[in-house]
């Protein structure tokens, strides 16, 4: 046997804790679908952690071949009996097994080694790299932070994506909502939020957590390849559980994600925490309270749905200077049913968080990615999110769009239209064009500022939509070759001074000059 | 509502009625409210409510073997102590505890059986 592991038993001997403290247990009299009614347990209090007895009468070389501690959580307490959720195998619950108590709230142990690993709402890692040492039991559950204790949102969160930086702009501290039918990339534009904070300086990069509520073990398997080729593993934690898991386990994921964010966001870092999805996590506490015999309500969600996302949204917060200043931004996400806003869920999310992100199926099968409906998406927070270049570059592109939008509708019925109009059509599509994105590549907030501006001061004049994303890709090329000066300036100072706005429209200039065959000349 | 009826002839039971009356008041109680096909089921709580409080009434102390029990006198006195428990109990032998002793009385236990302390010891260093 090797000296490492001696030591470590030798080490575990020194610290195990055989005290002879009395524990309160309690006797299951049913069991069934992953809950336990058992009697006794008269002091157990509501969320508190118990452990099933299930190696009570076996021998020892049996009791260690069995699975590893089975954990309950105590839900119901009801007139005699307490009623709790069992999380892990519930196939491993007797009736008489003796279940006790650990007089502790549910708590998930963070420290800085979760950053870059897989694990489960309750802090067990999942990805094959051993086990994580806590520094902190985190509780799952915890009272949002007071008004006075938190601070206004004024520090930009960059997606990388140009529509959402330019138009919807999202804070540090913010909760964003990311709604959408299935499959029109809801996912797609976290996971590239996700990406984009390695462009961030690493000082000031956001922690992120990815919590998979449900998802498929494929997709998240796919997801977390994508984020470790991209290098953003290194500061992303993922909280996975999939679709086969019981639903208490689904419940607490976010929960849980919520509480890791906590833990940095209390040492003053910024945390960007995305909940895929909400409406997964809506139908699991639906299944849970049913089967903890709750009465049930509209469409037979327990009375307090609301309650369960608004106390897990209201955790996202920026704190003042006092407290560190410290921030955890949410997006959460929510699948509609054939765009049904109106439904129960997503109206409840919709009240909720500070804004909205649509994704419409429409526009994602007329070719427009991400397929973002500008026009009823909003960001609350606004452009306080947004550096002072963006800022000053995104004015026009809203007007711009918003003028296409209603032309566009008219367009269908005019048969004749005059030169004004043909030519707000032409560019309204142009800047359709420029807001299209491909999937995982998204751009730093420098790029998007130089990008928009030149399209604003015409570098898509004289030229055909179809030639937008060649002639941006190409001018990218040419500041990042010929005038590197002004990314550097825009990412450092983070606004447009007049010295670079002279700079840029001497480079467009050029930029036309040099590239003539992209203007029909 | 079978768990009502049987509540209820519990604690009619714990409070001294006579058994004889109390299972006659029920069999007259089901046929007016029409539910005497509960009957069996009632019966069948009744006695598990029954069994539960009385494994509750009483201590329970788990050793190795007889030897054992003796060594540790001490020991379990002061465990009855600590869970306020009545000085008699039900002593039991269990060869799977390896040694220690386990002391259970209504809804408390003392467990400081060496079997458990292994178990503990091998999940931590194989967690």
């Amino acid at each position: 046997m090797s000296t490492t592991i001696i030591d470590k038993i030798k080490k575990e001997i020194e610290s195990l804790d055989i005290t002879s403290i009395p524990e309160e247990v309690g006797v299951v009299t049913a069991a069934s679908d992953g809950i336990a009614e058992i009697d006794g347990l008269k002091d157990a209090e509501m969320m508190e952690m118990v452990i099933f007895e299930d190696t009570d009468g076996l021998s020892l070389e049996e009791a260690i071949k069995s699975d590893d501690t089975l954990y309950g959580l105590i839900l119901n307490l009801e007139e005699d009996t307490v009623k709790v959720v069992v999380l892990g195998g519930a196939a491993r619950v007797r009736e008489g097994m003796r279940v006790r108590r650990t007089k502790k709230l549910l708590s998930i142990p963070v420290s800085e080694d979760i950053v870059g690993r897989v694990v489960n709402p309750l802090g067990e890692t999942i990805d094959g790299k051993g086990a994580i040492e806590g520094k902190a039991d985190m509780p799952i559950e915890r009272v949002a932070y007071g008004v006075m204790e938190r601070s206004g949102v004024n520090e930009p969160v960059h997606t990388g994506i140009k529509a959402i930086d330019s138009m919807i702009p999202i804070g540090r501290g913010q909760r964003e909502l990311i709604i959408g039918d299935r499959q029109t990339g809801k996912t797609t534009i976290a996971i590239d939020t996700i990406i984009n904070q390695k462009y961030e300086p690493k000082e000031k990069r956001p922690i992120c957590i990815y919590v998979a509520i449900g998802q498929k073990r494929s997709k998240t398997v796919s997801l977390m390849a994508k984020l470790e080729a991209a290098g953003a593993m290194e500061y992303t934690t993922i909280v996975a559980t999939s679709a086969s898991e019981a639903s208490p386990m689904l419940f607490l994921a976010p929960f849980a994600g919520a509480a890791i964010g906590e833990y940095f966001m209390q040492q003053g870092k910024d945390v960007l925490v995305v909940f895929d999805d909400l409406s997964k996590h809506a139908v699991a506490y639906r299944q849970m309270s049913l089967l903890l015999r709750r009465p049930p309500g509209r469409e037979a969600y327990p009375g307090d749905i609301f309650y369960l996302h608004s106390r897990l949204l209201e955790r996202s917060a920026k704190l003042s200077a006092e407290l560190g200043g410290g921030s955890i931004t949410a997006l959460p996400i929510i699948e509609t049913q054939e765009g049904d806003v109106s439904a129960y869920i997503p109206t409840n999310v919709i009240s909720i968080t500070d804004g909205q992100i649509f994704l419409e199926g429409d526009l994602f099968n007329k070719g427009i990615r991400p397929a973002l409906n500008v026009g009823i998406s909003v960001s609350r927070v606004g452009s306080s999110a947004q550096t002072k270049a963006m800022k000053k570059v995104s004015g026009k592109i809203r007007l711009e769009l918003a003028q296409f939008r209603e032309l566009e509708a008219f367009m269908q019925f005019a048969s004749d239209l005059d030169e004004e109009t043909k030519a707000r059509l032409d560019s309204g599509r142009k800047y359709v064009e420029l807001l299209k994105q491909k999937q995982n590549d998204p751009m730093p907030f420098y790029k998007q500022v130089v990008s928009i501006y030149a399209a604003n001061n015409g570098i898509f004049d004289g030229t055909e939509a179809e030639n937008v994303h060649a002639i941006e890709e190409t001018w990218l090329g040419f500041i990042e070759r010929d005038r590197k000066d002004i990314f550097d300036a825009i990412e450092t100072g983070r606004e447009l001074t007049d010295e670079l706005v002279a700079k840029l429209d001497t480079a467009i200039a050029d930029f036309k000059e040099a590239h003539s065959s992209y203007y029909g000349s | 509502m079978k768990e009502h009826y049987a509540s209820a002839v519990v604690e009619l039971l714990q409070a001294g009625t006579k058994p004889a009356d109390v299972f006659r008041g029920l069999d007259q109680t089901l046929a007016a409210h029409s539910h005497s096909k509960l009957k069996s089921a009632i019966l069948r709580s009744v006695e598990r409510k029954m069994s539960r409080l009385q494994s509750h009434a009483k201590t329970t102390v788990t050793v190795v073997s007889e030897e054992a029990a003796k060594k540790q006198k001490a020991e379990i006195t002061k465990a009855l102590t600590l869970l306020e428990a009545e000085p008699e109990y039900e002593l039991s032998i269990d060869e799977a505890v390896i040694g220690g002793l386990l002391v259970e009385s209504a809804h408390r236990r003392l467990d400081t059986t060496y079997r458990s302390a292994l178990v503990k010891l091998y999940r931590n260093i194989t967690k």
